[in-house]
C-alpha cells in the first residue's frame, strides 16, 4: 500500500512537470499548428536566467518576473526570425526549424551557463511530506497547484476573452481569420511569446527539484509532447491529463515490471493511442459537420 | 464607389483573370455571373485581398486597396463572405458575429452590442442558437451566420461568394430578401456571384458575365436577362431568336 | 520574389552567426601552428587533444589551460639535451570527429607523441589513427584495456573498483545496491566492479538504471529498498548523480551512498548542499591535499596545485592530473635520450616501471593498467567540503 502511494505521488510529480511542458506544446499547436520543438528550450532559458539574477542579489520574485519576460521575449525573437519567413512552407519545414532552433539555444545555453547544473531554492523552504507512507516533495505540491491555476487562467483567456475567440479562430480557419482582420502572422507570434512565458514559468518550478543544465529541455520536452499526443493535441486540459499519464505510466511501470523498461513502455501505449484513437484519449468530437 | 481597373491575377504562373475593369456604383447590388471555373471566386478573393492582383488597381471611395493583405482590406470597408460560409465551427455563434467586428473592436468596442443587436433584427432565426457552436448549425443558419458576420464591421461594400450554394430554394429566397435589406436598409454596396444565374439576376442592379477569367458582357439586369447568349448559355432556355 | 529574398536574406543570416560562433571556438591554443625552418630538427613535438571547449570542457579545460603552464616551464627550463620541446595542443570541442581531424593535423606536423582525449570514446576514436603511425599515445580517459600500445594515466575501473570494495570492506558492508545512468559513461562501472565483489563476497542485491536527464529517481530506489541492500553505488554524471542524492535523502536511507568519480567536483557539491551525511565520493587525494599526512605525495600534489593556482587562479582536478602524467613520463623519456616515437615506446615498455604519478603510482611493465589506487580515495562531505578519511 506504501508502495502505491509513493507510486503515485512520484508518478503525478513527475507527470506535473510533463504537463507544464505539454501546455506550452499544445498553445503554439492550437494557434498555429506548428509543433515547436525549441518548448524544452524556453524551460532552459526561464530556468537559468532566473537563477543567475537570483544569484546576482536581485529578490526572488523580480528574478522570476525578468526571466519569464526573458524568455518571452525570446520566443518572440524565434518567432519572427526563424518561423516568419517560412511561414507559407510546409508544417514539416516548420517543425524542422523548431528542432534547429532547439540546438541553437542549447548550445547557446552550454556557452553561457556550463555544464555544472544550477540550483534555485523553492520559494516555500520545508521538510519533505510524509503522508500514507509515501514521501513527497513539498514543491511537488506546488508545481501541481501551480499546473490547476494555469489551466484555469488558459481556460479563462481561450474560452472567455475576446482575443482567445480570435485565436480559436485562427487556429481553426487561419483564412476566414483573415477575413476578419485577424492577422495570422501577429497570432503566430503571440502564441509563441506566450509558449515562451509558459516554458519559463515550467522551468523556475521544475529546477528546485531537477537543479537546472542547458540540457534539461530535451527529455521533459519529449514527455511533455508525448502527454499531449496521448491526452489530445487540440486541448489544453487533455495534454495536461496525457502528461499526467505518462507520468505514472513510467512509474508504475518502472515500478512494477522493471525501470529498464518503463520508457518503452510509455512509448508502447503511445503507439496504441495512436493507433486506436488518434485524437487523444481525452478529445470530444469537434463541433464539424461532416 | 468600387472601381476595379484592368486587375490580373495569376495563380502561380497561370494567369486567371486577365485585365477586368468595372465598377459598384453606391446604393447598387452587382452581379457576377458565370461558369464553374471562369474566376468568380478569384475575382472576389483579388478584391479581398487574399490574392494580390498582377496588374491593375482596385480602389473603394478613392482609397487604394489593392496590394493590401486581406486582413488589412476589412480595416478599409470591403467584407467579403467567402465561398463554402466558412464560419468558424468550434466557436459560438455569438462569438463569430462578434468576430465579424475584429478589425474595428479596439476602437469601436462599444458599438459592438449595437451591431449585434441589428444583425440579429436581420436574422431572428440566430436569435436562439447564441449560444450553440456554428459547427451544429444547418446550412441555410450557416449562411445567414457567415453574412451576419460579415455585416457586423459595417463594411462600405460586401461581397458574397456563391451563397446558394447547397442550400434549398426557400432558403435562396430569404437570402435574396436579405440582400435587399442590406441594400436599401443598410446601404452597403453588394458584389454578388452566383452560379444560380435565375437568382442573381433577380435582385441585382447590374451584371457581369465573366468567361475564362475575361468580362465578356455587361449590363443592366433587364439588359443581361433578356439577352439571347446568355439566355442559351446560363439559363438553358433556346430563344426563339438568334 | 520579395518573400523568396526574404527567406533567403533570413536564413543567410542564420547560417552567418552559426559559423560564425563555431569559428569562434575553434582556436588551437598554444600559438604552435607554425613550422619552424629547420625542420624541427632542434624541436620535439608533442601533440596534445583536449576538450577545451563543448560539454566535456568542465573536464578538458583545466588540461587545455596545465598545456600553457607546461609549457611556460619548458621553455623557462631552456633546452633538454640541445633541444627545445614544443607541445601542440588541440582543441576537438567535444566532438569526436574534429578529434580525428585534430590528430590527422598533428601527424602531419610530425608530433612524437600525443596526450589525450579528455573522454573515453573520443580517444578510442582517435587510437587506430595514431597507433597506426607508430605515435605512443598517453590516454587520460578510461579506455579498453586490451588497447595496445597506449598508456593509460587514468584510473581504470577496476582501480575505482578496488577503492569501492575496500571501502565496502571497513565497513563491515557485503549487499549493496548499483544504480547508474543509461549513457555510456553509467554503463562502464559495473561490469569491473562486478567481478571485483565476486572474488571479495559482495553481493549485488538489485541493479536499476535510470535516464540521464530524467527528472526523478524515486522508483528506482524504493524498487531497491525492497531488497534490503546495506548501501547504493551510483555511476552517474551530474546532474542525476546529484538528483539521485536527494531522492535517497528524502526517502529516508540511513545507509551509505557512494558515488563515481564523475561527482568528484562543484556541481555536485551544490547540489547536495547542506544535506549530505553518509554520501561519500571517489575523489582523488588532489582535491583534499591540505588534509593529507605530511609526506612525499603530500608536497607533490601541493606544488602541482599551487603551480596551477598560481597561473589560473583556480584549482586543477584529477583530469589535469592525468594529463600531468601523461607529459611528465614523456618528458622523462626524452630526458634520457628518446626522442623518436619508437625510442618513446620502448622506454616506456621496458626501461621504465615503477613511477609516481600525480594521480597515482605506475607499474608501467605490470599488467595492471593505469595507476594503483594510491592516488584516489572514498572521500566524505563535511561542511559542503569534501572530507579525507585515513
Amino acid at each position: 500500500m506504501e508502495l502505491l502511494m509513493q507510486y503515485i505521488v512520484t508518478g503525478l510529480t513527475v507527470g506535473s512537470i510533463y504537463a507544464l511542458l505539454a501546455i506550452g506544446f499544445v498553445t503554439v499547436y492550437n494557434i498555429t499548428g506548428i509543433l515547436n520543438f525549441a518548448q524544452g528550450e524556453f524551460a532552459m532559458i526561464g530556468a537559468l536566467t532566473c537563477i543567475t539574477f537570483v544569484n546576482a542579489g536581485l529578490p526572488m520574485y523580480a528574478s522570476i518576473i525578468f526571466a519569464i519576460l526573458i524568455s518571452a521575449t525570446i520566443g518572440l525573437i524565434v518567432e519572427r526570425t526563424a518561423i516568419l519567413h517560412a511561414r507559407n512552407t510546409s508544417v514539416i519545414i516548420l517543425i524542422i526549424i523548431t528542432i534547429g532552433v532547439s540546438t541553437f539555444l542549447k548550445g547557446m545555453g552550454l556557452i553561457i551557463w556550463g555544464t555544472n547544473p544550477k540550483q534555485l531554492t523553492p520559494l516555500i523552504k520545508m521538510e519533505p511530506i510524509h503522508f500514507m507512507g509515501a514521501v513527497i516533495n513539498p514543491q511537488s505540491i506546488f508545481i501541481f497547484i501551480v499546473l490547476l491555476i494555469l489551466l484555469a487562467v488558459l481556460y479563462v483567456f481561450f474560452e472567455k476573452t475576446y482575443i482567445g475567440s480570435a485565436l480559436r479562430a485562427c487556429e481553426k480557419n487561419p483564412r476566414a481569420a483573415k477575413l476578419m482582420g485577424i492577422n495570422p502572422s501577429t497570432m503566430s507570434a503571440l502564441a509563441f511569446t506566450l509558449a515562451a512565458a509558459l516554458g519559463a514559468i515550467a522551468g523556475i518550478l521544475i529546477t528546485p527539484i531537477t537543479d537546472a543544465t542547458y540540457e534539461m529541455g530535451f527529455l521533459i520536452g519529449v514527455k511533455g509532447f508525448v502527454g499531449m499526443v496521448i491526452g489530445g493535441m487540440h486541448s489544453i486540459p487533455g495534454a495536461v491529463a496525457g502528461a499526467l499519464l505518462v507520468g505514472l505510466l513510467e512509474t508504475f511501470s518502472g515500478g512494477f515490471i522493471s525501470t529498464f523498461y518503463s520508457d518503452a513502455i510509455t512509448f508502447l501505449v503511445l503507439i496504441l493511442v495512436l493507433f486506436f484513437k488518434p485524437n487523444g484519449i481525452f478529445a470530444r468530437a469537434s463541433g464539424e459537420r461532416v | 464607389m468600387l472601381k476595379v481597373d484592368g486587375v490580373s491575377t495569376h495563380i502561380g504562373k497561370i494567369k486567371i483573370l486577365h485585365e477586368i475593369y468595372f465598377q459598384v456604383e453606391k446604393g447598387q447590388i452587382v452581379s457576377i455571373i458565370g461558369a464553374n471555373g471562369a474566376g468568380k471566386s478569384t475575382l472576389l478573393n483579388t478584391l479581398a485581398g487574399l490574392y494580390r492582383p498582377t496588374s491593375g488597381t482596385i480602389t473603394l471611395e478613392n482609397d487604394v486597396i489593392s496590394g493590401y493583405p486581406a486582413n488589412k482590406v476589412v480595416e478599409k470597408g470591403l467584407s467579403l463572405v467567402p465561398e463554402g460560409r466558412q464560419i468558424f465551427s468550434n466557436l459560438t455563434v455569438k462569438e463569430n458575429l462578434l468576430l465579424g467586428m475584429f478589425s474595428k473592436y479596439y476602437k469601436e468596442k462599444k458599438l459592438a452590442e449595437e451591431n449585434l443587436t441589428k444583425i440579429l433584427d436581420m436574422f431572428p432565426s440566430l436569435k436562439k442558437h447564441l449560444k450553440n457552436l456554428g459547427g451544429n448549425l444547418s446550412g441555410g443558419e450557416q449562411q445567414m451566420l457567415a453574412i451576419g458576420r460579415g455585416l457586423m464591421s459595417n463594411p462600405k461594400i460586401i461581397l458574397l461568394d456563391e451563397p446558394s450554394m447547397g442550400l434549398a430554394p426557400k432558403i435562396v429566397y430569404e437570402i435574396l430578401d436579405t440582400l435587399m435589406i442590406i441594400k436599401e436598409d443598410l446601404g452597403t454596396m453588394v458584389i454578388l456571384v452566383e452560379q444560380n444565374v435565375k437568382a442573381a439576376l433577380k435582385v441585382c442592379d447590374q451584371a457581369y458575365v465573366i468567361d475564362q477569367g475575361r468580362i465578356i458582357i455587361n449590363g443592366t439586369r433587364d439588359e443581361i436577362s433578356s439577352n439571347p447568349q446568355v439566355i442559351s448559355a446560363y439559363l438553358g432556355i433556346k430563344s426563339a431568336g438568334a | 520574389m520579395k518573400k523568396l529574398c526574404k527567406s533567403i536574406c533570413s536564413f543567410s543570416l542564420m547560417l552567418i552567426l552559426v559559423i560564425a560562433l563555431s569559428a569562434c571556438n575553434m582556436e588551437t591554443s598554444g600559438g604552435n601552428d607554425k613550422k619552424d625552418g629547420d625542420g624541427g630538427k632542434e624541436v620535439i613535438k608533442i601533440g596534445a587533444i583536449f576538450a577545451e571547449t563543448g560539454p566535456a570542457s568542465t573536464l578538458g579545460k583545466t588540461q587545455a589551460n596545465y598545456v600553457k603552464l607546461i609549457q611556460k616551464q619548458l621553455d623557462e627550463a631552456g633546452t633538454i639535451n640541445g633541444k627545445k620541446i614544443e607541445i601542440i595542443m588541440q582543441d576537438y570541442e567535444t566532438d569526436d570527429t574534429k578529434a580525428v581531424i585534430a590528430a590527422d593535423k598533428l601527424i602531419s606536423e610530425g608530433v612524437v607523441a600525443v596526450v589525450g582525449a579528455t573522454q573515453a570514446s573520443t580517444s578510442m576514436a582517435i587510437l587506430p589513427k595514431i597507433s597506426g603511425e607508430g605515435i605512443p599515445l598517453m590516454t587520460v580517459a578510461p579506455v579498453n584495456p586490451e588497447a595496445k600500445d597506449i598508456y593509460q594515466m587514468a584510473p581504470s575501473n577496476l582501480t575505482n573498483a578496488s577503492l569501492i570494495i575496500k571501502f565496502l570492506k571497513e565497513n563491515n558492508i557485503s549487499k549493496v545496491a548499483w544504480i547508474n545512468a543509461r549513457d555510456g559513461f553509467g554503463v562502464e562501472g559495473l561490469p569491473s566492479f562486478e567481478k571485483v565483489a565476486k572474488e571479495n563476497d559482495i553481493k549485488i542485491v538489485a541493479h536499476e538504471e535510470f535516464d540521464a536527464t530524467a527528472t526523478d529517481m524515486t522508483v528506482q530506489l524504493t524498487n531497491i529498498r525492497k531488497k534490503n541492500p546495506e548501501a547504493v553505488i551510483v555511476w552517474s554524471r551530474t546532474p542525476g548523480a546529484g538528483i539521485v542524492a536527494r531522492n535517497f535523502k528524502a526517502l529516508g536511507f540511513d545507509i551509505p551512498m557512494i558515488q563515481s568519480s564523475a561527482s568528484a567536483n562543484k556541481g555536485f557539491l551544490d547540489q547536495v548542499k547542506d544535506n549530505n551525511e553518509n554520501i561519500y565520493v571517489i575523489g582523488s587525494k588532489l582535491s583534499v591535499v591540505d588534509q593529507l599526512p605530511n609526506g612525499e605525495q603530500k608536497d607533490r600534489l601541493k606544488k602541482f596545485r599551487e603551480d596551477y593556482r598560481t597561473m589560473f587562479n583556480s584549482d586543477p582536478d584529477n583530469f589535469t592530473a592525468h594529463a600531468a602524467d601523461g607529459f611528465h613520463l614523456l618528458i622523462e623519456a626524452i630526458k634520457a635520450g628518446n626522442t623518436t616515437s619508437e625510442d618513446i615506446h620502448n622506454y616506456l615498455k621496458t626501461e621504465v616501471n615503477k613511477y609516481s604519478g600525480l594521480t597515482g603510482s605506475f607499474e608501467l611493465q605490470s599488467d595492471y593498467v593505469g595507476p594503483y589506487e594510491d592516488g584516489f580515495s572514498v572521500l566524505g562531505i563535511e561542511n559542503n567540503e569534501w572530507k579525507y578519511y585515513e
